[in-house]
């Protein structure tokens, strides 16, 4: 009985643990962690857009649209806590760190300025943020062609 | 005349009662990720569903004894209660994760978050447990959820490659850059998503509910073999409509509602309307059908008077059950966690579980003393052995790819 308890237990927190970041111990595994980091950031980013020029043509309902842009914003707040909350294991990563740091900083703004734009129904302002989130859209793929 | 009517009602309820939350959200993550490379994991889960179910649906017409009933009678008490308890348990995540689903569906539809709508699409999921009649439940939800056949239209309207699509489906293999143990993870997933335990539950014990005999074998066959593989149609639909939408914008599928947005850039308000119709009914009837299969399971290995051909006063301890697991199933769902974690959850355990619930079938459905002329022919007993192992083997990398893979990250 113990030793299936112990077993529940070990399969439990191992569950858990699949929730968690891995800390990374050098350069080459804080750049695997940053690029992954990008890639998600891109997929938010191209969600939020995409979800964005659907309500602008009409193809989309507002309650729609602003769900996904909103979820897109809620996600990319996460990818950027969590890269933030990595350790860089030396100089050369903390630099790469600060560069990342601005990227997901602005890629996340663009996101929350078109979820603002998005619920006011302001289509102008929506085709100014949706300008931000290209433009962010395109730090990233400059950023992952330097990371691979 | 009226045969035909009954058969093809029977097809179309089965294919669209196959596809649940498990199948939206597998298909559409898959989709986006690794195209059509993992359509084989479809085809094989179908292949498996369609396989057990009529195996399960025969044994119940020949013995006209519910699948858990003939179980125990079969493998005696404390066997089979392995696999009422881990039938039950997986029947609990996944209603947690159907009601998530309902709850995301009407927050796509409202805007009002999926939490305010949990206890709501828990209370009405009991209420048609509880009031609605069996057919009727089954037919309404079945036919609501052929609307996601504007997936499989979606594809002529957008800018679908069908020879890239083709050449993936014949030729899988893991796509450039993405890493092999987290594909693998979605081949489970997918797998465990066509062939969640409480289908095959359901599958059999409705035939009681419907009153099934041997003279209902013909019937039940059309609607294994036609409807389920028409309903695993569905699921690669959605998958191949990620492909031309979703992939090359590298979007990752994290949440519901992404997996809408191809049939929105190809049909506009429209095409989402169908969507918002067909996965609510598609995730309401899982809900309703896990919840009974819930009580099916317990009820039938307690031996208990069941089903909802009875009034409730007759089978009080059955609705009891199918009860609490709504209000269990709510409360698991009211704790904030992500309903697509959650599905994710489900269809994996559910894969590493499967052969507990389709290996006692298997020998049920071999057994000549229960099943007279009706037992298995010899190639139905090499494919089930066949899947079988494929099963076990699933079910043994299922929980060391969830952990290594961060659930598929």
């Amino acid at each position: 009985m113990c030793r299936r308890l112990a077993c529940v237990a070990v399969l439990g927190s191992c569950l858990l643990l699949v929730a968690c970041a891995a800390p990374v111990f050098d350069d080459g595994g804080y750049r695997h962690a940053a690029l992954q980091t990008s890639m998600a950031m891109v997929s938010d980013l191209a969600s939020g857009q995409l979800a964005a020029q659907l309500g602008l043509r009409g193809n989309s309902f507002p309650t729609f649209t602003d769900g996904n842009v909103t979820d897109a914003e809620n996600d990319a707040d996460s990818v950027n806590s969590t890269f933030s909350s990595r350790q860089p294991p030396d100089a050369r990563s903390d630099a790469l760190r600060r560069t990342m740091l601005q990227a997901l900083s602005d890629g996340t703004s663009a996101l929350t300025d078109l979820r603002v734009a998005v619920r006011m129904g302001d289509r102008t302002q929506v085709r100014k943020a949706l300008a931000e989130v290209g433009k962010s859209l395109k730090t990233f793929d400059t950023l992952q062609q330097g990371l691979q | 005349m009226k045969a035909v009517l009954s058969m093809t009602l029977g097809v179309m309820t089965a294919i669209g009662g196959f596809v649940d939350i498990g199948n939206l959200v597998t298909s559409g993550i898959t989709g986006a990720r690794f195209g059509m490379t993992l359509a084989w994991a479809v085809l094989v889960g179908t292949a498996g569903m369609v396989l057990f179910a009529e195996m399960a649906g025969r044994v119940t017409a020949v013995t006209r004894k519910p699948i858990f009933h003939v179980v125990r009678e079969r493998l005696g008490v404390r066997v089979s209660l392995v696999n009422a308890a881990a039938s039950t348990f997986l029947n609990l995540i996944t209603l947690a994760a159907e009601i998530g689903g309902v709850s995301l569906v009407l927050q796509m539809v409202t805007g009002i978050s999926y939490l305010i709508w949990v206890p709501l699409a828990g209370l009405a999921a009991w209420l048609v447990i509880w009031r609605m009649p069996f057919q009727w439940m089954e037919n309404i939800f079945g036919l609501l959820g052929l609307g996601m056949i504007v997936f499989v239209v979606a594809l002529f309207r957008l800018p679908t490659d069908w020879h890239a699509l083709w050449h993936q489906v014949i030729s899988p293999a893991v796509p450039a850059g993405q890493p092999a143990p987290t594909w693998w993870f979605y081949a489970v997933s997918l797998i465990g998503a066509c062939i969640v335990p409480y289908q095959v539950i359901f599958f059999s014990s409705g035939g009681r509910e419907e009153g099934w005999t041997s003279k209902s074998i013909t019937e039940m066959r059309v609607n294994a073999l036609i409807g389920f593989p028409l309903g695993g149609l569905l699921s690669l639909a959605i998958m191949a409509a990620a492909v031309p939408v979703l992939q090359p914008l590298n979007i990752q599928v994290s949440h519901l509602d992404q997996v809408a947005l191809p049939v929105a850039s190809a049909f506009g308000r429209a095409g989402l309307a169908f969507v918002f119709v067909s996965f609510f009914a598609a995730t309401f009837a899982a809900a309703a059908e896990s919840a009974l299969s819930s009580g099916y399971s317990v009820a039938q290995y307690m031996g208990w008077s069941w089903g909802k051909r009875h009034p409730p006063s007759a089978a009080a301890r059955f609705h009891l059950v199918c009860l609490a697991s709504v209000i269990a199933a709510t409360a698991f769902t009211l704790t904030t966690i992500d309903p697509v974690t959650v599905t994710i959850f489900a269809v994996v355990l559910g894969a590493a579980a499967v052969p507990l619930t389709y290996f006692p079938i298997l020998i049920v459905a071999n057994d000549a003393r229960v099943m007279g002329q009706r037992v298995n022919r010899r190639w139905v007993n090499a494919a089930g052995t066949f899947f079988l192992t494929i099963m076990v083997v699933v079910s043994l990398v299922s929980v060391p790819l969830l952990i290594i893979t961060k659930a598929g990250q």
